[in-house]
């Protein structure tokens, strides 16, 4: 009634419609920033996968922070700093695992997001808590044994096909080279050999040994004491260089990239930084011979670091936006190809991984793999337990038994 | 002179009001006092952080003595605490003897035994981190001067490790050690020696009569604060190995971040906080007793 | 002739030097192999470099300014704002309290002195926890304001302790006099009393804006991620970032040093005065 008695106010009140609607529109134009913590090794695709999701949303800006080590991110979350998306380890058995962080209620519930639909059977215990999705599926990866084809020659051997073969082939090597790159001053490549001998003994004898162990059937003192021990015997038997105390893992690629190590054992994502070191090297992947008996030697295998959204988040939409970008099958396949793994989905069909690696692809085809230990373990202290252990173990600080004894406390612990 | 009464409303006037401690106590009693004794009184229950908590009693403190990492944190803490003073005590003892009389090398030199104390604990941490690394300096310090067989991982090997972080603590602060000495030092009047040297005293026999003694002031504080730094320390350490390899060179301090905001045991931290505490106020207590009776005696 | 306690035989002068290059050489290192690429810093790790490698230090100023926690230019602003505010209002606060504690009289004021003396050796462990609470409570997290407050608070025992004794040294004719004339008791610690405590403020600066400006544990705790962190925080998540390339790394110590040294060069004597000054 006001507008239709004077015109002129009904069209300044539709002017002033129009201004307030292009004064709020610019809050949606402007730039949202938004904060990420990812891990080192993988800035390069992260930074690739930052750089076309910014192309595609103009408005929106990602800071990234990587780190080598995923515990100052678990601080955050704990002082409320979070950043809004964040690394996320598959399953639990870590601070920054999955399970650990959904069960402190600081992850977004992502159920909804179009690819929570289409999650394959293998991974759901991987990405999913109480029935609900947090991450996407990104990659699995493998712990692959690299061999250096010109110092295996020079040494005059072939690549050991069960651990008595190790063995001997560390006693030859050794005079002549590192036989085995290991970079014993950091704790995480403590799991790479240990997994694979305790996938290849306690899992094969026992297939169930993951439920049977939540069921309290049995512990890590009758299923894992084989593993230290023949942990041990590679030490006595000179597989790990003098040096290999204060290596890290990196010195390790360098070391078989430069042809100073014969072998080196790790997730098969590190294949490309050890071609970076060493373009012309010849690498040739087998399994770690994680057993006597070369048809009980196993695979370990594992859904890969993934991206989640920060439950105290500001820009969670954003932030979704990001995680849903990367989950798309292009933009993951270019993610996997540049950290050299293989796509989440293609864990049924099982292709071939690159390199020389027909040993690996047979074991994968033949489903003689068993999934990453730690995914099964019920709490975050006991990895660092046994990496730690480990360590101490082979500097002679600790018993096999006492760190068993220390593990199973550790399991029992809420 | 002033008479009696305006000497009283003088002296009444000097009764500045409590107001003016106001700002002081206020930061004071709000982030030091209460958080402490808050933290004292969670250190009993069993507080994780989130939701509610219930009264454990001494289980906390138990654990603390029975776990083994809390147990290795506390040895290292302790170690830490000794061979810093003792080692930065003789260094800096021996720097201020050498730099005393000659006022043109002391110029000269001053400005770099000091730089180190300025930067930031992080960054030494940064720079002895890479000094100490495989590919650094000290490795190919000892490659060049041919003595590759002592070559190691030194922030890798449990044994070395934590002598290394001891050395860099050293590193950085000797310097301030040496000038407190050099205060002390300019304290001691020259006539003191002469009247020694006239009495047939040689050097030694002045330095233990002389020199020693006046200096009891500067030996209870570098005595003292290096102790109780070294038990508090965090910076370098988490810098240079975050208590790697293993637990081997995680001290008290450490320990307490992690548990609190990595693990989220908040009342296990609290409680090995107390531990760390007590062991300060004591260390504290008995070196005061000590040093100070001797500052007197002579 | 006047005899000092000298040392000059040559066994103390060979020790002098040897403890000379144990301190110039990582100084001298630190330099050096911020301006060494990877390659060359592996070829010769002492010598020159004969061809500064400026990149570093541009990575270390662009690369991680891109990225979150490692960037330097927030932190040197972060560090400034918390090391000014922290003295100014330390030095104030410390200043007034220590007057009323060295002139009123009263059994009182025994207590409180001992109450701030308490504060000298607990350790920040003891309370991170429930403070830690209480700020984020407040909203105080990721706030470099907070962290004034908590300095104010953790390094006032020593401020008020200095303060203190240092004024009880003092004599009351000054602050009588002006008292007579009709000034107000602020006017007379503000005009009196704080000129005559110069020699403290001195120290109080030094000491406590040295400590601020490094610290590390509290920015840990209450900065990291926050994008508002301090210079030793960016430093740590440099190196968390770029682990073993040097350069950068040394690149970004150098920035993060530049402050403190120009500081020290330029007041080297009055830094030496302000920590021996406990001895005199």
């Amino acid at each position: 009634m006001f507008a239709l008695s004077n015109p002129i106010t009904g069209r300044h009140l539709l002017g002033g419609l129009a201004c307030l609607t292009l004064a709020s529109a610019p809050a949606v134009l402007s730039a949202q920033e938004l904060t990420m913590s990812y891990l080192a090794s993988y800035k390069t695709a992260t930074d690739q996968a930052i750089a076309g999701f910014e192309a595609a949303n103009p408005g929106i800006k990602i800071r990234a922070s990587y780190t080598a080590d995923g515990q100052s991110i678990r601080a955050q979350f704990t002082t409320g700093n979070a950043p809004d998306i964040t690394l996320v380890y598959p399953g639990d058995g870590a601070p920054m695992s999955l399970i650990q962080l959904a069960k402190a209620g600081m992850l977004e519930d992502l159920s909804s997001e179009p690819w929570a639909r289409t999650i394959p059977q293998s991974f759901r215990r991987a990405v999913t808590f109480n029935g609900k999705a947090y991450v996407p599926p990104t990659t699995y990866s493998f712990i692959t044994m690299l061999s250096n084809d010109e110092v295996m020659k020079k040494v005059g051997a072939s690549v050991p096909v069960n651990f008595n073969e190790l063995l001997a082939f560390c006693d030859k090597a050794k005079a002549s080279t590192i036989p085995i790159a290991f970079g014993l001053k950091e704790q995480v490549p403590t799991l790479f050999p240990g997994y694979a001998m305790i996938a290849s003994t306690a899992f094969v004898d026992n297939p169930s040994f993951a439920e049977d162990h939540a069921a309290g059937r049995t512990n890590f003192a009758k299923g894992y004491k084989q593993s230290m021990e023949m942990y041990l015997q590679m030490r006595d038997r000179g597989c790990f260089s003098r040096t290999a105390a204060g290596n890290s893992n990196d010195d390790a690629l360098k070391q078989i990239a430069n042809g100073q190590a014969a072998l080196y054992v790790g997730v098969v994502a590190f294949l490309p930084a050890v071609i970076k070191y060493n373009p012309d090297v010849k690498i040739t992947q087998s399994p770690f011979p994680g057993n006597v008996d070369e048809s009980k030697v196993r695979l370990p295998i594992g859904p890969t670091i993934t991206y989640g959204v920060s439950a105290q988040s500001k820009h969670k939409e954003a932030a979704k936006k990001f995680v849903a970008y990367i989950a798309q099958p292009d933009n993951l396949r270019k993610w996997a190809a540049t950290v050299n793994q293989l796509v989440a989905s293609d864990i049924e069909s099982a292709p071939a991984p690159a390199g020389n690696a027909t040993a690996v692809a047979n074991l994968l085809r033949a489903k003689r793999t068993v999934e990453y230990l730690d995914r099964n373990w019920p709490n975050s202290k006991i990895q660092p337990i046994y990496m730690a252990g480990i360590q101490e173990l082979l500097s002679n600080q600790t018993s096999v038994d006492a760190l068993l004894k220390r593990m199973d406390d550790a399991y029992s612990q809420p | 002179m002033p008479d009696v009464k305006v000497n009283a409303g003088l002296r009444q006037a000097l009764q500045i009001p409590w107001w003016f401690a106001g700002l002081a106590l206020f930061c004071y009693l709000l982030m030091l006092v209460y958080p402490s004794i808050a933290g004292t009184y969670y250190a009993f229950t069993d507080w994780s952080g989130v939701g509610g908590f219930k009264y454990v009693g001494f289980a906390n403190f138990k654990l603390v003595f029975t776990d083994g990492e809390a147990l290795s944190s506390l040895k290292n803490t302790v170690f830490l605490a000794f061979t810093t003073t003792i080692i930065q005590n003789i260094v800096g003892l021996s720097l201020a003897l050498a730099l005393n009389g000659n006022s043109r090398l002391k110029a000269f030199l001053r400005p770099v035994f000091v730089a180190p104390v300025l930067l930031a604990p992080v960054v030494v941490g940064v720079i002895w981190q890479y000094i100490y690394s495989p590919e650094g300096a000290l490795n190919s310090l000892l490659a060049v001067l041919d003595l590759r067989d002592w070559q190691q991982p030194w922030l890798g090997l449990p044994d070395t490790a934590l002598w290394m972080v001891a050395f860099t603590v050293v590193w950085q602060f000797a310097g301030l050690t040496m000038i407190i000495y050099l205060a002390g030092l300019q304290g001691i009047g020259p006539e003191l020696y002469e009247a020694a040297a006239m009495d047939g005293s040689g050097r030694l026999r002045q330095f233990l009569d002389i020199t020693v003694p006046l200096l009891a002031p500067a030996v209870t504080v570098n005595v003292l604060l290096p102790f109780i730094g070294g038990l508090k320390l965090f910076d370098q350490v988490m810098m240079m190995t975050a208590g790697g390899p293993g637990y081997s060179t995680q001290t008290a301090a450490l320990m307490i971040y992690r548990q609190a905001f990595t693990h989220g045991a908040f009342a296990y931290s609290t409680a090995l906080a107390v531990v760390l505490t007590i062991g300060v106020a004591l260390a504290a207590m008995v070196q005061l007793a000590v040093l100070r009776r001797r500052e007197h005696t002579r | 002739m006047s005899r000092r306690v000298t040392l000059s035989a040559s066994l103390w002068r060979v020790l002098l030097v040897g403890l000379t290059l144990v301190y110039a050489i990582p100084l001298y290192l630190v330099v050096t192999l911020s301006l060494k690429s990877d390659a060359q810093t592996a070829r010769a790790p002492f010598a020159p470099p004969w061809q500064p490698y400026w990149t570093n230090y541009l990575e270390a100023w662009n690369a991680s300014a891109a990225s979150g926690n490692a960037s330097l230019a927030p932190a040197l602003f972060n560090s400034a704002l918390i090391a000014i505010l922290s003295v100014l209002v330390l030095v104030v606060s410390g200043a007034m309290a220590g007057y009323v504690l060295a002139r009123r009289k009263g059994r009182a004021v025994e207590w409180v002195f001992l109450l701030f003396l308490a504060g000298i050796t607990v350790p920040q462990q003891l309370g991170i926890v429930p403070l830690f609470q209480m700020m984020r409570s407040f909203g105080l997290v990721g706030n470099p304001l907070g962290l004034v407050l908590i300095n104010t608070g953790l390094l006032a025992p020593l401020t008020i302790f200095l303060y203190t004794t240092f004024i009880r040294s003092l004599p009351t004719d000054f602050e009588e006099a002006a008292l007579m004339d009709g000034a107000s008791r602020l006017r007379v610690f503000w005009d009196v009393v704080m000129p005559l405590v110069r020699p403290v403020t001195a120290t109080v600066i030094v000491i406590h804006g040295m400590h601020v400006w490094n610290d590390f544990f509290m920015p840990l705790i209450f900065l990291l991620g926050s994008g508002k962190q301090t210079l030793p925080v960016a430093i740590f998540s440099l190196v968390g970032e770029y682990s073993t390339s040097w350069g950068p790394i040394f690149a970004g110590v150098v920035i993060a040093s530049i402050p403190v040294m120009t500081v020290f060069v330029f007041l080297q004597r009055h830094i030496v005065r302000g920590f021996s000054g406990g001895i005199r």
